[in-house]
């Protein structure tokens, strides 16, 4: 046979390999979709509809394990306390843990991060439960910390805040998430965590706070005020600005005159979070900031304070410092470019939650 | 003379064979990397983290010039972006159509007063422009300086620690950023992440996202569907694990704003301002002790309309190649250096002899061949062998589709998959010989110091009207 001759063989194979491969792969999937369609239906009658609950556990009970899987997957890890226990119900009756438990020791880390996801879906006594978080490789780690319910988020706090100081990324950021979920419930382990002095997640655990506004972290925030990184005191003031009450406002103030023009930025920010009307005497100082960032956060801050802000905006349209003038201009500017609103369609209905969840892919 | 008279066929194969073996090496590369990414996606990581307002702040910069008849419908791809924290920065480069026009009227823009930190040397900024009712829409007007000089405007004016760059006429999936942003949460020294990038011609555009790739119907984008697959996934996922990637695609990539601003921005004298960027980065990273990662994501996340008449494409293919030679020339002193690694001792070495060598060889082998088969001085043996070699040129394209098809279920039907083995095959027969020739006018336009840009004419893209609440499909519209 001359080489021509196995040319066309081999090209003939790989023509036929692609289109049968994609006419298989096109019949696999709308098998599939169809099974999904009605697990996930079956699914949300489990969860959300007493009625129908029972006829939909069936079901989802004969519905193939891996699909189940996908599906179990696929639902929030903030879903809820009863639905959350109905979901485990389901994980159980279904024979999943053993499943999870062969993913969780697998050798391949990919599959390990899928037991990661799972892992909180085990029985309360399983031992499997917490074992992913000390895992070897970062994603599941990650995958672990950031799956974690919020339910489980308090007893676990000491632990994500331990992952905090991991030494990779991913981690770190997979923890605050969870931290995140845990709101008030954290905020004693954090304000403790935060009094150990400056660690690799200290940032992190500062924004963690700044989007947790709660009083008790005022004290240990003032405490970081002086941290000599500049990215902590940016941070600090952010978390001063989600505090709710007015007592961060001197910190703040001393912020605003950072050497830092990030602390500096995020201070005014701070100011016009807390719609501190109190200090848009320093803010109008800002204005004249050698820094761009720090004069327009300056600006936007005024501008968020209303009329007190708007009255030093236009006085600042007279000043002998051209970058102060120019700023209060744009601001200004801007600010007459926003009151212009867009008509607001309303649709005539929502999508039932089932129409959603088929539509959104979940 | 015998002997040249043998050496042709060798010369030809030589090109082919190198093209093809080099694509085969990266084929496998690139498997393993899909495999991976498969792994990932099925997980759905970082869905949640990158889901959050923490996460890193991205600037979307697009440099628009002359593009009124795609622009709203980019704007509003991207404004559409599932990722929390965005800030959208159109820079239109002075464009001579009604482009500005456009955005002014269809987002209420108003003029803001120009003040920023010029921190890259660029042309005049004429006005900012912020939305009435989009806040994180960011217009640029400024005077016309090329793609380059649009896109550091954009840096300058941006503000999040990531920017992502792309053309007007990009359209991107709503979940793109999350996973170009996800390596950098992985690794702090990834500097640049690309986006795989395929063809819009007759898929069907719902809203401003791709509601059905469809295999072009027309040849010239029918091929390039071809090659655009090929490249993404053989020529940039393929070097991710070997580390010499140093093309991240102006079509769609994110970058580390402050990587690029420390290295400098966009090159203007350069029109293969993009590869010329990478390369410069991971030069950059090696001569001060600090190598930088530069990887592509499979994902097929970002869409483009390829053109369709000859003429505009060999126009781009010529300042392509004439861009390859530049940063071929400029960047020299990196290859086979190993100061610079993996970029110096494999990628710039394979843009050299694959990218830049390579075809020049195959052509003078091809035309050789020709008159020496016609004269009778070679044998039936030394065509088959190129010819050979040509048909394993198509298997590894059929193999890229089918790699696709495993990942990413591109393409629905038996129809659309055999017209895309038809381009594959006729891809070799006719478009490779096309190809060769907008190569060696390009090496002919560098010699006689060309730096025409060129222009391309776009047909718009193929939309259905935006639907809610239900799955039935809308038949497809042309034009818009």
């Amino acid at each position: 046979m001359n080489l021509v001759a196995v040319g066309l063989v081999i090209l003939l194979a790989a023509v036929v390999g692609f289109v049968g491969l994609g006419v298989l792969h096109d019949a696999q999937l709308r098998r599939d979709n169809r099974r999904l369609e009605v697990a996930r239906r079956a699914l949300a009658s489990v969860l959300f509809d007493d009625d129908a609950a029972a006829a939909a556990r069936s079901t989802l009970l004969r519905t193939p394990k891996s699909l189940l899987l996908r599906i179990v997957q696929s639902v929030a890890v903030d879903l809820g306390d009863a639905a959350y226990d109905r979901l485990r119900g389901i994980v159980v009756d279904a024979a999943l843990p053993a499943r999870i438990h062969v993913l969780a020791q697998s050798r391949s880390w990919r599959r390990r991060v899928q037991a990661a996801h799972l892992q909180n879906l085990l029985p309360d006594d399983d031992p499997w439960r917490s074992q992913l978080f000390e895992d070897p490789h970062p994603l599941v780690r990650a995958r672990a910390a950031e799956s974690l319910p919020c339910d489980d988020v308090g007893p676990n706090a000491d632990l994500l805040l331990r992952m905090l100081d991991d030494p990779v990324q991913c981690v770190r950021v997979g923890a605050q998430q969870a931290l995140l979920r845990g709101d008030a419930r954290i905020a004693e382990p954090l304000c403790e965590y935060l009094w150990g002095g400056a660690r690799l997640g200290t940032s992190l655990a500062l924004e963690t706070a700044a989007n947790l506004p709660d009083p008790r972290y005022g004290p240990v925030l003032r405490h970081h005020a002086d941290d000599p990184d500049p990215v902590r005191r940016a941070m600090v003031a952010h978390a001063l600005g989600a505090g709710t009450t007015l007592e961060g406002l001197p910190a703040l103030e001393l912020l605003m005159a950072d050497g830092d023009a990030d602390v500096r930025a995020a201070a005014a920010c701070a100011v016009a979070t807390l719609a501190a009307t109190e200090l848009v005497g320093s803010l109008g100082r800002l204005l004249s900031d050698p820094s761009w960032s720090v004069r327009r956060e300056a600006g936007r801050a005024l501008d968020s304070l209303g009329a007190p802000g708007a009255v030093v905006l236009r006085a600042h349209l007279f000043d002998d410092d051209r970058y102060a003038r120019d700023m209060a201009h744009q601001i200004l500017d801007a600010a007459a470019a926003r009151h212009r609103q867009p008509e607001v369609i309303v649709p005539d209905a929502l999508p039932s939650l089932e129409d959603f969840l088929g539509n959104s892919g979940a | 003379m015998r002997i040249l008279w043998h050496a042709l066929p060798v010369l030809a194969l030589a090109g082919v064979a190198g093209v093809t073996g080099a694509q085969f090496v990266l084929l496998v590369s690139a498997s393993i990397e899909l495999y991976h990414a498969r792994q990932r996606d099925r997980h759905q990581l970082w869905r949640r983290v990158l889901g959050s307002p923490l996460a890193p702040r991205v600037s979307v910069i697009v440099p628009a010039y002359n593009e009124e008849r795609s622009i709203v419908t980019t704007v509003n791809s991207l404004l559409a972006l599932l990722y929390p924290n965005l800030e959208l920065v159109v820079v239109d480069d002075g464009s001579s159509d009604r482009t500005l026009e456009v955005l002014i009227s269809e987002f209420e823009l108003s003029p803001i007063h120009p003040v920023f930190r010029k921190t890259l040397p660029t042309k005049p900024v004429r006005a900012i422009y912020r939305s009435g009712f989009e806040s994180r829409l960011v217009v640029v007007d400024k005077e016309n300086g090329r793609k380059a000089d649009a896109t550091n405007v954009g840096l300058n004016v941006a503000s999040g620690d990531l920017v992502c760059t792309i053309d007007a006429d990009t359209l991107i999936s709503p979940d793109a950023l999350q996973h170009l942003v996800a390596p950098f949460l992985l690794d702090d020294r990834t500097a640049a992440i690309g986006g795989t990038v395929r063809l819009t011609n007759d898929s069907v555009v719902r809203a401003g996202r791709i509601d059905q790739q469809r295999a072009p119907r027309k040849w010239l984008a029918g091929v390039q569907a071809v090659e655009y697959t090929r490249a993404f996934l053989v020529g940039r996922v393929g070097w991710n694990l070997l580390g010499g990637n140093l093309i991240i695609s102006g079509a769609f990539g994110v970058f580390r704003r402050d990587a690029l601003l420390a290295a400098g921005g966009y090159e203007h004298s350069t029109i293969g301002e993009d590869m010329e960027l990478i390369a410069r980065l991971r030069r950059r990273g090696y001569e001060v002790g600090a190598p930088v990662r530069v990887e592509f994501s499979p994902d097929p996340v970002a869409w483009t309309e390829a053109p369709e008449s000859i003429r505009s494409l060999a126009r781009q293919r010529n300042r392509w190649y004439r861009g390859l030679l530049e940063v071929l020339v400029r960047h020299r002193v990196m290859l086979f250096n190993p100061r610079y690694g993996s970029a110096g001792l494999l990628g710039l070495p394979y843009y050299l002899i694959v990218e830049a060598l390579a075809p020049i060889l195959e052509i003078i082998g091809i035309v050789g061949l020709s008159i020496g088969f016609a004269t009778g001085h070679l044998g039936v043996g030394s065509v088959e062998l190129v010819a050979f070699a040509y048909m394993l040129g198509a298997v590894v394209s059929i193999m890229t589709l089918m790699f696709d098809e495993w990942a990413y279920h591109s393409y629905r039907g038996a129809f659309d998959r055999a017209l895309l083995c038809v381009y594959a095959i006729s891809e070799q027969i006719v478009y490779r010989p096309m190809n060769l020739a907008w190569r060696v006018w390009g090496l002919v336009s560098k010699f006689r110091g060309s730096s025409e840009w060129g222009e391309m004419q776009r047909s718009g893209y193929t939309v259905a009207p935006p639907e809610i609440g239900s799955t039935s499909s809308v038949g497809p519209l042309r034009g818009r």
